[in-house]
C-alpha cells in the first residue's frame, strides 16, 4: 500500500514540477523577447536622434539662400520638434501602443516637410552647390537609411515577441504576468500611398 | 602555467566536481533510504490496524524494535530502487531546469541578473568609455568582441562573465561600477573578466550552476511538499486514508528538505572553493594584462570603502554569486561559503603594504573622467619596450607561437588602443552600428578583390541599392588595409552585427556567401572572414548550432583531419615537392608521428572544403591535443622559410577555430 501511495505522491510532483518547469521556460522566453525588441528601439533611438541634430544645421544652411521659403523652413522646425519630444516619450517605454503610434505620425509628418523642403530647394542652384548643404543631405540620406534599417529589425522583433505572446500556451503565462502587446514602428509615407496624379496638358 | 594547461585544469575540475557531486547524490539516496525505512518502522509500530491491512501479517503487534529486527529488512530491494530513481529523478530535473535556463549561453545569465544590453553605438559617456576599454582587450586578447552587459540597477560595484565558449561570452557590469571607477580601474576589471574568459572559468562556471541546482532542488522539492499538506487541508475532503498519505508527504518533505539542504551546504562548499582559487588566478591576470596593480587595487580597496561594496540587489544574485568579480552576496557561514576571497587577502596579494585604509566613497562619489589613461599612468608600459608581442620578427620558434595563444599583455593592449584609434573615423563608427558594419563587411569582401572598376562596381550591386551607397562611402577607406587589420574590425563589428533581426542576418549570410562564391574561388582571407563571422554569429542566432564540449583524447582517434590539416599547410607552405614532402614529414615528427603509414595526403585531398571538415573534428578534442596539434602546425609552417603574414593569418585562424585565441599579427602597423 505503502508503494502506491509512493507512487502517487511521485506522480502528482512529476505533474507539478513539469507544469513548473514549462512555466519558467515560457516566462523566461517573453523576458527575453521583451528585452530583445526595447534593444532594437535602442538602435533607432541613436540613429533618429542624429537625425534631430541634423535638421537644425540644415535649417540653418539654407535659410542663408532661401529668404522667401519662410514658411517652409520653419514647418520642417516645428515637425522636427515635435518628433523629438514624441521619441523621447516613446524611448521610455519602447513598445507601448501610444507613444509608438504618436512617433510614427510625427515621424511620417517630419519626412513630408523634409521632402517638401528638398522640393523646393531644387529651385535655387546656389543652395544645391553648396559644399555645406550637399553633406549635410548626404548625411541625412544615409541617417534616414539607418533609420529604416534599424526600424525593419525592430519590427521584426515585436513581431516574434507579439506572435509568442498571442499563441497556445503562452498567451496563458504572458496573461498573468502582464506582457502587454507591443506596437510596431511603421511610417506611412503619406505621399507614397496617395494614387499618382494623372494630369494631359 | 600556460593558457593550455589553465583550460585542462578548469576541466579537471569540473571532473573533480562531477565526482564529488555523484558522492553528495549517493550520499542523499542512502539518507532518504535510511530516513525511510526508519519513517516506516515509526509507521508500523505505531499502527497496526495499517499494518495487517497492508501485508496480511498476523504477527503485526510487535514492538518498533522488532519491526526492524525481523519485520522489515534493512535492506528492501524494490524500496531501494524506488527511492534512487526518485531522488535520481528529482536531481536530473534540477540539473536539466538549469541546464535549459542557460542553454542560451551567457546572454541568459545577464538576462537571469537582470542585465540590459549595452547599445553598440551608445553616445553616452560613461557607456561609451566601458565599451572602449572591453574593446582594447578583445582586440589584444585575440578573442571575438564580448556583448556587454549593463546591471543598470545594481549601485555597487561588480561586474561578471559568463557563457560556454568565446563565441558567446558577455560580460556584465553594473551601473555603480561605471559611476565610481576610472577607466584604469575599470580596465582592470574588465582585464579580470577575461582572464576567466581565458581560462575556461566561464564553462567551469556554467556547469557549477547547473549541478549545484540539482542538489538544491532536492531542498526545494522538499520545501514544496512541506506546503503541500497545508494547502490541501484547506481544501477539505479530510478522509482518514487522506490524512496518512498527508503525513507521508509531510514526512518526505522533511526528509527531502533536509538531506537537500545539507547536499546543497556541502555542494556550495566546493563551489566556493573552486571559485576562491580561480579568483586569485584572475586577480594575478588583471595585473599580468595591465601591468598596473593600482587598477584592480583601486577597484578592491574602493569596494572595501565603498558601503554598498559589491553588493547585489537582484534576487536570483544567489544562483550566479560565482559568476561576479566580487563577493555579491553573504552568508551567515560566511567564509566556508564565499565565492571569492575576503577583500583583504586579495588586495594584499597585489598590494602587500596595504593596511586597511579603505578609501571614504560617498554614494554621490563619481570618479573624474580621464582619457589619456593609456599613455598615461604607469612606467611599466614603456619599460616593456616597443616590442609587439604579435609581431612577426618575433615569431622565430614554433614556442613563440604557442606562448601567444590567449596571453594578454600591457604593451598589446597599448597596440590595441592604438591599432582601435588608427581606423578611420567612420569606420570606426560603422563598425559600431548594424547597418554600417554590413556595409563594412561588403567592403573588405569587395576590396579584397582588387578588381577592375566595373567588376567591383558589379560585387557592390549584389548588396542591394541602400546598402550599396554605403559599400561606396567605405570602400576608399579599406581598400589599402591590411588583411590582418580588416579582419580587426571585423573582430570589432561583431557586437553591432548581433542586432540584427534573426531575418536580416539570415538574408545577409546569404549576400555574403554570394559574394564569397562569387568568383567562385575561395581565397584564403575570404574563408578566414566566413569562419570568423559565421562561427561566431551563428552561435547567437540559433544556440543550438554550439559546438559540444571535448570528445577526442587521444591522437588516433583525430588522425586523419591532424594528416588534412599538415598536409593543407605543406601544400600552402611551398611548391616544390620536395619542400612540401620534407615540412610535412617536420609536421608530423613534432606529433611524434614517424614511420611510413603517414604519408602526405593528395593535394585534391587538402582542399579548403575538407580542412574545414577536419578543423569542425579537431575543435571537440582536448586543449592539452589542441595544444599539440597548434605546435606541429606552427613548427611546419616555419621549417623551411620564415612565417609570412599570410601564413601568420592562417595559424591565426586556424587556431581562432581551435578556439586558442592568438592576438593579432602587427603587420602594417607602425609602432
Amino acid at each position: 500500500m505503502s508503494f502506491i501511495i509512493l507512487a502517487l505522491v511521485v506522480v502528482i510532483l512529476v505533474a507539478v514540477l513539469l507544469v513548473a518547469v514549462v512555466v519558467i521556460g515560457i516566462y523566461n522566453g517573453l523576458v527575453s523577447l521583451r528585452n530583445r525588441y526595447q534593444n532594437a528601439y535602442a538602435q533607432i533611438d541613436v540613429q533618429l536622434k542624429r537625425r534631430y541634430d541634423l535638421i537644425p544645421n540644415l535649417v540653418e544652411t539654407a535659410k542663408g539662400y532661401m529668404k522667401h521659403e519662410r514658411e517652409t523652413l520653419e514647418a520642417v522646425i516645428a515637425a522636427r520638434n515635435t518628433a523629438f519630444s514624441a521619441n523621447q516619450k516613446a524611448a521610455q517605454n519602447p513598445g507601448d501602443p501610444q507613444s509608438m503610434t504618436a512617433l510614427s505620425g510625427a515621424e511620417a509628418g517630419l519626412t513630408g516637410a523634409l521632402s517638401r523642403l528638398m522640393v523646393v530647394a531644387e529651385a535655387y542652384p546656389d543652395l544645391k552647390a553648396n559644399q555645406n548643404m550637399m553633406q549635410l543631405s548626404e548625411e541625412l540620406t544615409s541617417t534616414e537609411n539607418k533609420v529604416a534599417f534599424a526600424r525593419q529589425a525592430y519590427n521584426d522583433a515585436v513581431m516574434t515577441y507579439n506572435t509568442k505572446r498571442e499563441t497556445f500556451p503562452d498567451n496563458i503565462v504572458a496573461n498573468t504576468f502582464n506582457f502587454t502587446a507591443a506596437q510596431l514602428f511603421e511610417i506611412t509615407n503619406a505621399a507614397e500611398k496617395e494614387a499618382p496624379k494623372v494630369s494631359f496638358t | 602555467m600556460d593558457f593550455f594547461a589553465r583550460q585542462d585544469q578548469a576541466r579537471r575540475n569540473t571532473t573533480v566536481l562531477l565526482v564529488y557531486f555523484s558522492l553528495a547524490v549517493l550520499v542523499t539516496i542512502l539518507s532518504v533510504y535510511v530516513a525511510t525505512v526508519v519513517g516506516i518502522g515509526i509507521f508500523k509500530s505505531q499502527s497496526p490496524v495499517q499494518i495487517q491491512w497492508e501485508s496480511g501479517n498476523p504477527d503485526s503487534l510487535s514492538s518498533f524494535g522488532d519491526v526492524l529486527t525481523d519485520g522489515l529488512p534493512w535492506f528492501d530491494k524494490e524500496l531501494f530502487f524506488l527511492i534512487t530513481a526518485i531522488v535520481g529523478m528529482i536531481v536530473f530535473l534540477g540539473y536539466s531546469i538549469m541546464t535549459f535556463r542557460l542553454s542560451q549561453g551567457g546572454k541568459s545569465v545577464a538576462t537571469l541578473l537582470g542585465g540590459r544590453p549595452l547599445n553598440p553605438s551608445t553616445t553616452k559617456a560613461d557607456e561609451v568609455k566601458l565599451r572602449n576599454v572591453v574593446e582594447e582587450m578583445a582586440i589584444a586578447s585575440g578573442l571575438p568582441m564580448p556583448e556587454i552587459y549593463l546591471l543598470d540597477h545594481e549601485p555597487g560595484i561588480n561586474a561578471f562573465a559568463a557563457g560556454y565558449s568565446g563565441s558567446d561570452a558577455v560580460i556584465g557590469v553594473t551601473r555603480g561600477s561605471l559611476k565610481i571607477l576610472t577607466r584604469d580601474e575599470l580596465q582592470g576589471v574588465v582585464a579580470h573578466e577575461f582572464s576567466h574568459i581565458l581560462n575556461g572559468d566561464m564553462r567551469l562556471n556554467m556547469r557549477l550552476s547547473c549541478l549545484a541546482h540539482g542538489i538544491l532542488f532536492i531542498a526545494e522539492t522538499g520545501n514544496l511538499l512541506l506546503q503541500l499538506p497545508f494547502r490541501a487541508r484547506l481544501g477539505g475532503g479530510n478522509k482518514k486514508e487522506g490524512g496518512s498519505l498527508l503525513l507521508v508527504v509531510f514526512a518526505a518533505g522533511v526528509v527531502l528538505a533536509i538531506v537537500g539542504s545539507i547536499g546543497y551546504f556541502f555542494t556550495s562548499a566546493l563551489k566556493a572553493a573552486i571559485s576562491r582559487q580561480r579568483e586569485f588566478l584572475a586577480d594575478a591576470a588583471a595585473v599580468q594584462f595591465t601591468r598596473n596593480p593600482a587598477g584592480i587595487g583601486g577597484v578592491l580597496k574602493k569596494i572595501g570603502g565603498f558601503a554598498k561594496g559589491s553588493k547585489l540587489n537582484a534576487p536570483q544574485a544567489s544562483q550566479a554569486s560565482h559568476f561576479f568579480f566580487s563577493q555579491g552576496i553573504s552568508f551567515f557561514l560566511g567564509n566556508l561559503l564565499s565565492t571569492h576571497p575576503p577583500l583583504k587577502k586579495r588586495i594584499l596579494a597585489i598590494d602587500p603594504h596595504f593596511q586597511n585604509e579603505f578609501p571614504e566613497i560617498s554614494p554621490n562619489y563619481r570618479a573624474g573622467d580621464y582619457g589619456g589613461s593609456l599613455e598615461g599612468s604607469s612606467g611599466l608600459h614603456e619599460a616593456a619596450g616597443v616590442l609587439f608581442a604579435g609581431d612577426l620578427s618575433m615569431l622565430q620558434r614554433p614556442e613563440d607561437v604557442l606562448k601567444t595563444v590567449g596571453k594578454l599583455k600591457p604593451v598589446q593592449i597599448r597596440q590595441a588602443a592604438r591599432l582601435r584609434e588608427s581606423f578611420h573615423q567612420n569606420l570606426f563608427q560603422a563598425a559600431h552600428e548594424p547597418f554600417g558594419a554590413r556595409g563594412l563587411i561588403v567592403a573588405t569582401l569587395v576590396a579584397h578583390h582588387r578588381n577592375s572598376p566595373e567588376a567591383t562596381e558589379r560585387l557592390i550591386r549584389v548588396a542591394g541599392p541602400e546598402l550599396a551607397e554605403e559599400v561606396r562611402q567605405q570602400l576608399p577607406l579599406v581598400i589599402d588595409l591590411p588583411s590582418s587589420r580588416m579582419l580587426s574590425l571585423i573582430d570589432l563589428s561583431l557586437p553591432a552585427l548581433r542586432q540584427l533581426s534573426p531575418d536580416q542576418f539570415r538574408s545577409f549570410r546569404q549576400m555574403v556567401q554570394k559574394l564569397i562564391e562569387e568568383d567562385s574561388s575561395i581565397s584564403l582571407f575570404e574563408y578566414t572572414l566566413q569562419k570568423i563571422l559565421f562561427r561566431h554569429l551563428d552561435s547567437h542566432f540559433s544556440p543550438k548550432a554550439r559546438q559540444s564540449s571535448a570528445e577526442f583524447y587521444s591522437l588516433k582517434q583525430i588522425l586523419a583531419p591532424v594528416l588534412t590539416l599538415l598536409g593543407a599547410l605543406a601544400y600552402f607552405d611551398s611548391d616544390e615537392v620536395l619542400v612540401i614532402e620534407d615540412s610535412f614529414q617536420k609536421g608530423c615528427q613534432q606529433l611524434n608521428l614517424t614511420g611510413e603509414s603517414y604519408h602526405l595526403p593528395e593535394r585534391e585531398a587538402c582542399g579548403l572544403a575538407e580542412v574545414d571538415e577536419s578543423l569542425d573534428l579537431l575543435q571537440k578534442a582536448t586543449p592539452g591535443l589542441k595544444r599539440n596539434i597548434l605546435y606541429a602546425c606552427a613548427t611546419l609552417v616555419m621549417s623551411n622559410s620564415k612565417i609570412s603574414p599570410e601564413e601568420a593569418e592562417l595559424l591565426r585562424a586556424i587556431a581562432d577555430t581551435l578556439d586558442c585565441p592568438i592576438p593579432p599579427f602587427a603587420s602594417g602597423l607602425d609602432s
